[in-house]
């Protein structure tokens, strides 16, 4: 990424992320009771970042089965650490490390 | 409620006037010295300092929990800005201009995946769409200060707005955007800590992308656990892989605005379907008719 087109997109974020931020205190009772914006504005987010970590597997098929099969491996790896300790740092860096000597052992 | 007349309003961190200190001096002229600025106050008195430092100290006691959570995430987030290829000063300053979590972390894929800014900020958009209602349950909450309140809405993250719901509602009038405040240097420490981390690891070391992923997933669980249910997950992951096959050049935009699509249907079908279920989703319980 070019450093203007990193510098656009994070003001124009940061700026549409103040401006929903700022929405209720200059709109209230429009949107204060209505469901629909509610629901949709809670179930979004899942679907975005299962979305997200499912394309970070986008080399499937371009890649070897094996490796493929490592990241799965690593992915449920971090799932059962974030059940089982719901800590966010442990997770993440047990489930690197696990990739990580995945793909040591695979060369 | 009304916000209470406090004498120490304006001093920075200001303290509750402890009875120790009046014992110093004769209680009358104490009484009449005008608390107006804390600088005053710590010229006159060698003692409040300590005062306002343990005023200070209170208030980051209260953030403790979020710094727990937000040093190591912000680190994690300036560690994979640079491992996607941005500069050092990259992540510090998008978590001084962002400062959304799960949104950040989405715009380093999508950046990285070559996407245009305009499509980034949809995404982001969609992202941060829950904030919208964050605000009507802190107006009540808000600092009169003009740019103490601005400060404060700029900065409501989900866990700043849990902070700010959890305290009482003096103390959030008072001290909110203080609290704020600390909350983003928390986050902006660990984003430049985690950069610079991610400068210094020179070496070639294969499976380390694989922390973007596992962010994604770790996100997606807590994601899971605040809402209980797994249709949102299944709608994202069939429409990425519709988006893959027909759209490959777009997919991760494509999918996000095609979830968005079904979930606006889903839930406007469950709405018709069954109004009262719905309803409870509410937490105001407010009469939906």
């Amino acid at each position: 990424m070019t450093t203007e087109t990193f510098l656009i997109t994070m003001l124009l974020c940061g700026a549409v992320t103040f401006f929903l931020r700022l929405l209720p205190f200059v709109v209230s009772g429009i949107m204060r009771d209505n469901v629909l914006l509610r629901d949709i504005g809670r179930l979004l987010p899942l679907s975005v970042m299962v979305i997200l970590m499912c394309y970070t597997f986008k080399e499937t098929g371009r890649e070897p089965l094996t490796l493929t099969v490592a990241r799965l491996a690593a992915v449920v790896t971090t799932a059962l650490l974030q059940l089982a300790f719901r800590n966010v740092l442990l997770s993440i860096l047990g489930g690197t490390l696990l990739m990580m000597a995945e793909q040591v052992a695979l060369g | 409620m009304s916000a209470t007349i406090r004498p120490y309003k304006i001093i920075i961190f200001s303290a509750v006037r402890p009875a120790a200190r009046s014992s110093k001096d004769g209680p009358p002229r104490q009484r009449r010295r005008p608390l107006t600025s804390s600088a005053a106050v710590t010229i006159e008195e060698g003692g409040v300092s300590a005062i306002e430092c343990w005023r200070a100290w209170e208030l980051i006691k209260l953030t403790l929990p979020v710094m727990f959570g937000y040093l190591p995430i912000g680190m994690a987030f300036g560690f994979l800005m640079v491992h996607n290829g941005g500069a050092w000063w990259m992540a510090p300053f998008a978590s001084v201009v962002l400062y959304a979590g799960a949104a950040q972390f989405a715009s380093i894929a999508l950046l990285a995946a070559g996407q245009s800014p305009i499509a980034v900020m949809l995404a982001i958009t969609l992202i941060n769409l829950r904030h919208v209602f964050y605000g009507f349950s802190v107006i009540d909450r808000m600092p009169t200060a003009l740019a103490a309140k601005l400060y404060l809405i700029f900065s409501l993250t989900d866990e700043t707005y849990s902070l700010i719901t959890s305290i009482d509602k003096d103390t959030a009038q008072r001290d909110g955007w203080r609290l704020a405040l600390l909350n983003q240097l928390y986050w902006i420490f660990g984003s430049f800590v985690g950069a610079m981390l991610g400068v210094g690891i020179t070496f070639e070391a294969k499976g380390l992308e694989f922390t973007l992923t596992a962010m994604f997933c770790v996100l997606a669980l807590s994601q899971y656990r605040a809402i209980g249910s797994v249709i949102p997950a299944v709608i994202g992951f069939l429409s990425l892989m519709l988006a893959l096959v027909f759209v490959p050049n777009g997919a991760l935009f494509t999918a996000i605005g095609m979830s968005a699509a079904c979930l606006v249907s889903y839930c406007f079908y469950r709405l018709k379907s069954s109004p009262a279920s719905a309803r409870t989703l509410n937490p105001a319980g407010k009469d939906q008719s």
